[in-house]
């Protein structure tokens, strides 16, 4: 199964994804509609003029707690934007959806960086402590979070549907296709799919 | 890491911070020789604070039946297994803490347990520590035994949770060392719920971040004893404030029992944590498992435990447990009571350390009746 994520942007126009040096992560200005609806269709037309980069998902040795085993997972991002927002199409191999709010299991998520200033010396580390100019927004998407606003907030009884008069574990719905999407992405071809939007502020 | 003093191990430790101790550490000492597993003070935390959405599985304070009761389901086994060998030299600590034998980029040795692990509170709770041979009769010595744990989180002196978290959203109290998880700091990483070796820091899978006992720090703020303790109703518990380890009060009932007559040990000190929650060990338990619990000092606990009948200033002690719901901070023992003074020094409680008998005679003449001992 192949995950596909839609990053919608509006506000501002700045995108210096780490890999700055890769020409082609830098997004191309695209003709389409102001609607920011217009962005959230990830198979629109115009996302095939976006040049596809690969991002490959490294270990994090920075600080503790450090994950080193890493599985090699390549993400495949397309960038648009049209001088108002931008739109990251994020999309990488997964052979499961991960959504629960067990305490054992972790949902998917990816998260996106974004320098607040053009200065070239921001530390891809989540920014540079205590200088202005070396502040980062961090975009951060979630498949929980993702449920919430299309199902409603995952609470206790989307874990244990019996939870009014009891949890009766072991007749759980895990399995059950009770917390599926029902965005636009699984309707056409079966892929989970996300879409956040969320201002880009200075 | 750095080096930091941990009094229990009797050897310094490493530690992800410096050595802060509290301006004052709450503290309690249960006598599991009196706990009867009736529950109540897991139900007094209970509806006090964790009867919210979210929490139907979570049990700051719970009462397991060991050997082989647990809350979650094998929590201590499973790190004692992940621990390897733990010696003692004397009364030194020869092993590794969770600290020390943390994997490479991690700073505590810890497991996530499954959300089935706190589904059933005690499960193993009815199994006994062996089976019973046919034939077999009581000699006087207990071939099959098991006791009643009752746990909360131990507000560490060098806390797990604290060590974990890696947005140090987990902090400890200077005014009272109470521990505690900032609930908007939080991201629910849940590092803290795996480093915690006692797993006494939950995920609400509700709001999506951790919590934990909060010692019932509104109650201290006011002189008062947690809520756990203060309903106990066999009186097993006292909470009150552990003196630094080079500075026990002898007129202080936590200090005496802990620093000066070491009747009360912490639970698992080889973790490394330095907890304090104490505990004087049930008298009827093979040593050798004790002293996996309790550490080296059991044998030495256990005898002055039988001599409190004895011993006016350590029963007078004991016997201060679950009579005042306030914090004592001074106690004195003369003419057969024992004394117990609040924070500003007033007398608030008063027990004998002898129940008086009163005998009725058997006819009540006033109402024309006979009185029966129905007790």
């Amino acid at each position: 199964m192949r995950k596909t994520l839609l990053l919608l942007v509006a506000g501002a126009l700045i995108l210096a994804v780490d890999a700055s040096a890769d020409a082609d992560l830098v997004t191309r200005n695209v003709a389409v509609s102001d609607s920011v609806l217009a962005a959230m269709d990830p198979f629109a037309s115009f996302w095939d003029a976006a040049a596809p980069a690969e991002v490959v998902a490294i270990g994090q040795a920075v600080t503790t707690p450090s994950l080193l085993d890493v599985p090699p997972v390549a993400l495949e991002v397309r960038g648009v934007h049209n001088g108002r927002w931008i739109a990251l199409r994020i999309a990488w191999p997964d052979s499961t959806r991960d959504a629960s709010v067990e305490v054992s299991r972790f949902s998917d998520q990816v998260a996106v960086q974004w320098p607040v200033s053009l200065d070239p010396g921001v530390s891809p580390f989540m920014g540079t402590p205590h200088d202005p100019k070396g502040r980062v927004h961090i975009v951060h998407w979630k498949a929980i979070w993702q449920d919430d606003i299309d199902h409603g907030y995952q609470d206790v009884q989307t874990l244990h549907p019996h939870f009014w008069s009891d949890l009766y574990y072991g007749v759980d719905s895990r399995g059950t296709p009770t917390r599926d999407h029902t965005v636009l992405l699984r309707q056409r071809v079966g892929h989970g799919a996300g879409v956040l939007p969320r201002p880009l502020r200075h | 890491m750095t080096q930091v003093p941990n009094w229990q191990l009797n050897r310094p430790m490493e530690y992800p911070y410096e050595e802060r101790r509290p301006r004052r550490q709450v503290a309690y000492v249960f006598d599991t020789n009196k706990c009867i597993a009736c529950q109540t003070c897991t139900f007094a935390c209970k509806t006090t604070w964790t009867s919210g959405k979210g929490q139907e599985t979570m049990f700051w304070n719970n009462v397991e039946t060991k050997p082989y009761g647990f809350y979650p389901t094998a929590w201590d086994v499973n790190i004692l297994d992940l621990l390897g060998s733990q010696s003692w030299k004397g009364d030194k600590y020869a092993g590794k803490t969770v600290f020390e034998a943390a994997p490479p980029g991690e700073r505590v040795l810890g497991y996530q347990p499954d959300e089935l692990d706190y589904a059933h509170a005690n499960l193993g709770e009815d199994d006994a520590a062996g089976l019973v041979d046919k034939g077999a009769y009581f000699t006087g010595i207990h071939p099959v035994w098991m006791f009643y744990l009752a746990r909360i989180c131990n507000h560490c002196t060098f806390p797990a949770c604290v060590a974990a978290c890696p947005r140090k959203a987990v902090y400890k109290r200077d005014e009272d060392g109470v521990v505690l998880v900032d609930q908007t700091r939080c991201r629910g990483y849940r590092e803290c719920v795996k480093a915690c070796p006692y797993k006494k820091v939950f995920f609400n899978l509700v709001t999506r971040v951790s919590e934990k006992c909060i010692g019932c720090y509104p109650r201290l703020e006011q002189g008062l004893q947690p809520r756990c303790v203060e309903s106990c109703i066999g009186k097993i518990r006292m909470q009150g404030w552990l003196s630094k380890p080079a500075e026990p009060r002898q007129d202080n009932p936590i200090d005496y029992l802990v620093h000066v007559r070491k009747v009360a040990l912490p639970l698992y000190p080889q973790y490394g944590t330095e907890p304090n929650v104490y505990y004087i060990p049930p008298v009827h338990v093979p040593r050798d498992f004790l002293v996996q619990l309790f550490g080296p000092g059991v044998d030495e606990a256990i005898r002055v435990y039988r001599t409190a009948k004895d011993d006016e200033k350590l029963l007078g002690a004991m016997l201060l447990f679950g009579n005042t719901p306030i914090i004592l901070e001074r106690y004195d023992v003369r003419d057969g009571q024992a004394i117990g003074y609040d924070g500003k020094g007033d007398e608030v409680i008063r027990v004998p350390l002898t129940e008086p008998i009163y005998v009725r005679p058997y006819r009540d003449d006033a109402h024309q009746t006979f009185r029966h001992n129905t007790s």
